[in-house]
């Protein structure tokens, strides 16, 4: 009972002796709350309608409660530091230490009692205030319940990251003897790991060519996620971030992430009570408290300095030379820096000269192991035996893939939402099994980047000499048999003699469409409707679309079952030959709902509801975004889907029919000078670039003559069909259709005034299927 | 019963404090003398268990002192340096220790501070060097402790409160048995206070005794010896030092006085006379012995 008193006594003393840290941050907390409280409800007055001025009030009030408020962040960061210093400052002055060290309080009661002041000296003026603001709210209108429901929650989570801050800052008082070290070492505490990380993955991205971050299993990727929030205020920063404007939304739970933060900072408290009691009291006045850390500060530092700058010079010279400069330099100048901080004399700066050379060494060692691989990292290979599945994406295709669903909000509006990308989706589901080709792909990948060596630096496929080579990224993440997961990322020419059949064996595979097309996994029950596009439509998407929503469930089944087969069994050699003739949608629920609360809300005008009449023009997008989603395309082979479909009386094959078209327009690029200089064989190349300034001023042109235009068309296939075909073999020259559609409600019959160019209010691009453009386009006729 | 055994204490590559033992006893004034740097704060500072001692150990009453929160409510200690909390007045820290030290004496704090004429509300920062240690001392008596362990603290203190604290200590001690041990290098604020001395030097003690007996154990004489007799020639006589000034010596001799002057006699000199030593005459008498040249600090 004595001790408990005594120990309250010390509390109540202790406070009376950090009066100004409870008048700052008192007077910080209120003017940040209930003064902004009171200060933003004057913007009520200036709408005209009271209740949306009311709401758009307490929606503000609502952002600055809320745990996502990044103000309270910086005000939390800060004042960690201020309580946490302030705490333990007495064990940096000789005559205080003399004085609490000598009275007969051990040290785990003085530590106790200024560690809980520091917190109190946060948390009750905060909690207060947060009150005190709520009040404010209410007695405006706002609603008391949401505020308090935010409030508190706001209130719970900042204090969790304020304490653990507040425990790192203390650890750092008591590795330290002096107030100023004490905070450059809550500095370093809280940025040293996310600077390590972001140095090493610099050198991984910077040296190695096959490295990519956001791959799964690449080395760097657990550093990346646990290492870099291995700093209480990187950690408060990512929950923060990852939190970022969910206050209106599904809220994701945060119990693990808060209850991660509790148990570290009682680890923390702990390390820091360990501490002060090891901690001599001669350490008062000096840098460090513990000699046995000094070296290891000061090598963790340097080294760090070192590579960081070593990394700078490299990446802006691509010189080791520089490289080894900016080691050199930066571990020098850490070094010294560090020993005067520890020694408060200049003439030290040198006292430990070894372990500056060791340190360097190491830096240059490790840059010298990047930048020449000496761990084979651009080279790995695994053997056949080692490989359980993989995963392979090729970004060039499958880029018009949906990965998502859509998803009714709270307010009752609906969106389609990008659950995952395309390398998400292919990393998550794809259990690739054809390791011979996967190595040989992998092998081609590490063959392109030795040959890109060569050049001496790195090629991409615009600086390559073959502009008809198709290069494309290729991601590969191997499961090894013993679960581990290793990725790399290559750039290959995956058109090349010796990439094709690769690819193309890899795009036939069951394991790879299944991973890389979601419809392949859909099931007939899953299906409401089906859509089918087969004609082209200016702007309004709708129009173009034929809605089948009332098929019976077998018709359905029948429907999925036959295009998906259809699907599976397309050849890629039939692919570059066959452009899409339609696009078809197998939609969900989900989706037939969406679509149907648009078109109501469409119709309803004024009488929509609210989130409609607010949002407009971003309305119109989301509408937009949710019609085009998930369609895959429709063959002229696919004869048993085309039937399925004439069934329900849809017919396929003329989806540029429709178009009033004027003229065909040309345009020249580089591709056009390639094809022309086919097109005229072994021309003298002085001629020919002679012939090409000629033709760079006249990069448009337009054929008008209708039987031409009537020829082309029977020739020209729809780009935006081919869009969904990666290996459509079309010609690269850009071609539009000129035509003339008219505005909703314009006389069908009235004609097109000419204008400077020609009648026309359409272009729709298409393209020649390679070799059948004719003649007279190259001559410009 | 203060006791140091081996008490060993470095600071990086300093021996502070080297394999000292050393007994105070209860019921005396201890005064801990010694040049600059012999380790008497160190001393001191470990006794009041606020550094960890390296080696060895310091026990108070057989237990021991660092962290230990039973031994250290039997002193109160004042530092070479006492920290008051900022802006505090004398009542805020009497305050602060009535909490901490459970037997602080709140009557008699206000009587001494009115009867060092000391106003209890006004801040201490805007007191006097010599006023700040009375505070310390008054809040050190009236902490009700066996022992009071004073760095430095008469230093600025005038003769008349010396005297003052002197009186308030024997009374103590007569009363409740304090102990006072009180570090000092200025040895004539320490001779008129003390009963008892330890003498500490480079971190080692030199002697430990009453300072009665130190005084009657070490002795200066002046003498002119008879005729082509040098002093080396007195037999028996434990010579520490001579200094010359033509004929005229001046020997600092150990033992005790009454076999000085019997081994004087018996050289039958010219002239000899035995003049007493003062502690600091004693102090430097005894460090030089072993090897500390004071005048090179002096000049």
């Amino acid at each position: 009972m004595t001790s408990r008193n005594l120990f309250f006594k010390l509390m109540r003393e202790d406070l009376k002796r950090r009066i100004w840290a409870v008048a700052l941050l008192s007077l910080g907390f209120f003017l940040f709350y209930p003064v902004v409280a009171a200060f933003t409800a004057g913007e009520i007055k200036e709408y005209m309608d009271h209740a949306k001025g009311v709401a758009s009030y307490e929606t503000g009030l609502v952002r600055w409660l809320s745990f996502n408020c990044g103000m309270t962040v910086f005000f939390m960061m800060l004042s960690s530091l201020i309580c946490g210093l302030s705490s333990f400052s007495f064990l940096n002055s000789k005559s205080k230490v003399d004085f609490y060290h000598g009275i007969p309080v051990r040290r785990e009661k003085l530590f106790a009692v200024n560690f809980l002041d520091g917190i109190l000296i946060l948390t009750v003026p905060y909690g207060i205030c947060q009150v005190l603001a709520v009040l404010v709210g209410i007695s405006n209108g706002a609603n008391g319940m949401r505020l308090w429901q935010v409030a508190l929650a706001a209130y719970g989570l900042h204090i969790t990251y304020f304490i653990l801050m507040y425990a790192t800052v203390v650890v750092a008082a008591m590795m330290t003897g002096h107030l100023v070290i004490g905070f450059l070492g809550a500095v370093v505490f809280a940025s040293y790991m996310p600077m390590a990380v972001g140095i090493l993955v610099g050198y991984f991205s910077s040296f190695f060519k096959t490295y990519a971050s956001y791959l799964p299993g690449i080395f760097s990727e657990r550093i990346l996620m646990y290492g870099i929030r291995m700093s209480p205020a990187a950690e408060y920063i990512y929950q923060l971030g990852i939190r970022n404007g969910q206050q209106y939304q599904v809220p994701v739970s945060m119990a693990v992430p808060v209850l991660v933060a509790w148990v570290v900072s009682l680890c923390l408290a702990v390390l820091a009570c360990v501490l002060y009691r090891k901690r001599p009291s001669e350490a008062a006045g000096k840098a460090m408290a513990f000699s046995v850390s000094c070296p290891v500060i000061r090598i963790l530092l340097t080294i760090l300095s070192a590579m960081g700058l070593g990394l700078f010079f490299y990446v802006v010279r691509s010189s080791m030379g520089w490289g080894i400069f900016g080691i050199v330099f930066g571990g020098g100048i850490c070094h010294c820096v560090v020993e005067i901080i520890y020694h408060f004399d200049f003439r030290k700066l040198f006292s430990h000269k070894l372990q500056l050379v060791c340190c360097l060494a190491v830096s240059v060692l490790i840059m010298m192991v990047f930048r020449f691989d000496l761990l084979g990292y651009d080279r790995y290979l695994p053997k056949a035996g080692q490989i359980r599945e993989a995963s392979v994406n090729v970004d060039s295709l499958a880029d018009w893939v949906s990965y998502g669903y859509t998803q009714q909000y709270p307010d009752g509006h609906y969106e389609w939402v990008d659950e995952y990308s395309l390398r998400e989706n292919v990393m998550k589901n794809m259990k690739y099994h054809d390791t011979e080709n996967l190595l040989a792909l992998a092998s081609a990948g590490i063959e392109s980047l030795e040959e890109n060596d060569s050049f001496g630096s790195y090629v991409d496929s615009w600086s390559v000499a073959d502009s008809n080579v198709v290069w494309s990224t290729v991601e590969i993440c191997y499961t090894l048999n013993s679960g581990r997961k290793v990725s790399r990322i290559y750039h290959m020419p995956i058109s090349s003699e010796r990439v094709q059949p690769i690819i193309w064996r890899l795009y036939e595979n069951e394991d790879y469409q299944k991973g890389v097309f979601p419809l392949l996994s859909l099931t007939a029950d899953q299906v409401s409707s089906v859509r089918f596009r087969g004609e082209y439509a200016k702007d309004d998407s709708k129009k173009q679309e034929i809605c089948m929503d009332t098929l019976s469930e077998q018709e359905k089944a029948q429907f999925l079952e036959t295009y998906q087969r259809e699907f599976q069994a397309m050849t890629v050699e039939r692919m570059e030959n066959e452009a899409p003739v339609g696009l078809i949608r197998f939609c969900k629920p989900a989706d037939d709902e969406a679509m149907d609360w648009w078109e109501r809300q469409e119709a309803l005008g004024d009488r929509a509801e609210e989130w409609y009449r607010k949002n407009g023009r971003y309305g119109s997008w989301a509408r937009n975004d949710l019609w085009d989603r998930d369609f895959y395309p429709v063959y002229p082979s696919f004869t048993e889907t085309i039937r399925l479909l004439e069934d329900q009386g849809v017919s396929c094959g003329g989806y540029l029919d429709g178009l009033d078209v004027r003229a065909v327009r040309v345009e020249l690029d580089d591709s056009f000078v390639r094809g022309y200089q086919e097109y005229i064989g072994n021309m003298d190349p002085e001629f020919f670039d002679e012939e090409y300034e000629e033709l760079r001023p006249e990069i448009r042109f337009h054929i008008r003559d209708k039987e031409k235009v009537s020829e082309l068309r029977q020739v020209l296939v729809s780009r935006a069909l081919c869009y969904y075909n990666p290996f459509y073999r079309a010609e690269e020259l850009k071609v539009c259709l000129m035509a003339w559609e008219p505005e909703s409600g314009e006389d069908l019959d009235k004609s097109y005034e000419d204008g400077e160019e020609g009648n026309w209010n359409v272009s729709v691009p298409v393209s020649f299927p390679e070799g059948r453009v004719p003649g007279y386009i190259w001559e410009r006729e | 019963m203060i006791e140091a055994v081996n008490l060993t204490k470095r600071f990086d590559d300093i021996v502070a404090v080297d394999h000292i033992n050393a007994q105070i006893r209860d019921g005396s004034v201890f005064g801990l003398i010694g040049t600059n740097g012999a380790g008497k704060s160190t001393f001191l500072r470990m006794a009041a268990g606020v550094l960890r001692p390296d080696g060895g150990t310091i026990t108070i009453d057989g237990m021991e002192v660092f962290e230990n929160e039973e031994a250290k409510r039997k002193f109160f200690y004042i530092s070479d340096d006492q920290y008051f909390f900022s802006n505090s007045t004398p009542r805020d820290m009497m305050a602060y220790y009535r909490i901490v030290y459970p037997s602080f004496n709140k009557e008699r704090f206000h009587g001494l501070m009115r009867s060092f004429d000391l106003d209890e509300s006004r801040k201490i920062n805007t007191f006097s060097k010599g006023m700040k240690k009375q505070v310390s001392v008054i809040c050190g008596v009236c902490a009700g402790t066996d022992y009071l362990f004073c760095d430095e603290t008469f230093d600025g203190l005038d003769p008349v409160m010396r005297q003052a604290v002197k009186s308030i200590f024997a009374n103590d001690m007569q009363e409740r048995h304090l102990t006072p041990i009180i570090a000092s290098h200025n040895l004539r604020e320490l001779e008129d206070i003390c009963d008892h001395v330890g003498l500490l030097h480079k971190g080692g003690i030199l002697l430990s005794r009453d300072l009665d007996e130190m005084k009657m154990n070490i002795h200066k004489v002046q003498c002119v010896l008879a005729e082509g007799m040098e002093p080396e020639e007195l037999v028996g006589m434990e010579i520490m030092k001579t200094e010359r000034r033509g004929r005229l010596l001046t020997l600092t001799v150990r033992g005790d006085l009454s076999r000085v002057e019997h081994v004087m006699q018996t050289a039958n000199p010219v002239f000899y006379e035995t003049i007493p030593l003062s502690l600091e005459e004693i102090f430097i008498s005894e460090t030089e012995v072993v090897g500390y040249d004071i005048k090179k600090l002096i000049f």
